[in-house]
């Protein structure tokens, strides 16, 4: 079975679709616990709930 | 719901005399309003000055309404799940072995496929190892020990060491 490091990387997703039709402002994701989340989406807020 | 055998081996690991080296974690995301016919994609990073965190179980909120996402989630060289977010899906926690560093953070997308807003809200339990030299510490302890399920994290653990450190 290969291992991680010799499988080829996956294309990192497109970061919306092309069927959104946003025109409201951000959407706003929550997260709590320590692990961080970013989105590479500029309509995409992250907001930390501790 | 007992933790996977090879969570359980890293978090008996312990310094001499001292505290457990690996620590336990969950984390939840809430989007209140997904807008319709829209998706995200988010990236998932170890927090702070973290090195190294293994996500093993995660699950979606049973108020999310099945049927209405699309979603995956996918770390280096591996997409664990991909479809329609459905209610047999949800009905089971996810068990995994995500490794995600600096230099790798795992990736989950969400897509409201509605024509409405939608409430998504999930839960990921996870593992985190503080440094380089608690990693290798973890390394060392494995290769000592010995046994057959210590090989096998041993094994998974080496080949998922971030090149050129952490976060």
């Amino acid at each position: 079975m290969a291992k991680g490091k010799d499988l080829e990387r996956l294309p990192r997703p497109e970061p919306e679709s092309p069927i959104a039709n946003i025109s409201d402002g951000k959407i706003l994701v929550k997260v709590s616990g320590r692990l961080k989340y970013t989105s590479d989406n500029q309509r995409v807020q992250i907001e930390r709930n501790e | 719901m007992g933790l996977p055998y090879l969570i359980e081996s890293l978090l008996s690991i312990r310094r001499p005399g001292q505290g457990s080296l690996v620590h336990q974690g969950a984390s939840q995301t809430v989007v209140n309003q997904m807008p319709p016919y829209t998706q995200i994609v988010l990236n998932v990073f170890p927090f702070g000055t973290d090195y190294f965190d293994i996500v093993y179980q995660s699950y979606i909120d049973p108020t999310v309404v099945p049927d209405v996402y699309h979603g995956y989630g996918q770390y280096f060289g591996t997409r664990m799940y991909e479809g329609t977010i459905a209610a047999g899906f949800m009905a089971y926690q996810l068990e995994s072995l995500v490794f995600i560093s600096g230099a790798e953070p795992a990736q989950a997308l969400i897509r409201n496929n509605t024509p409405v807003y939608q409430y998504y809200a999930g839960v990921a339990f996870y593992v985190a190892i503080a440094s380089e030299k608690d990693y290798d510490a973890i390394l060392e302890h494995l290769e000592a020990s010995g046994s057959s399920g210590t090989k096998q994290l041993l094994d998974l653990l080496s080949s998922k060491k971030p090149v050129g450190g952490g976060v």
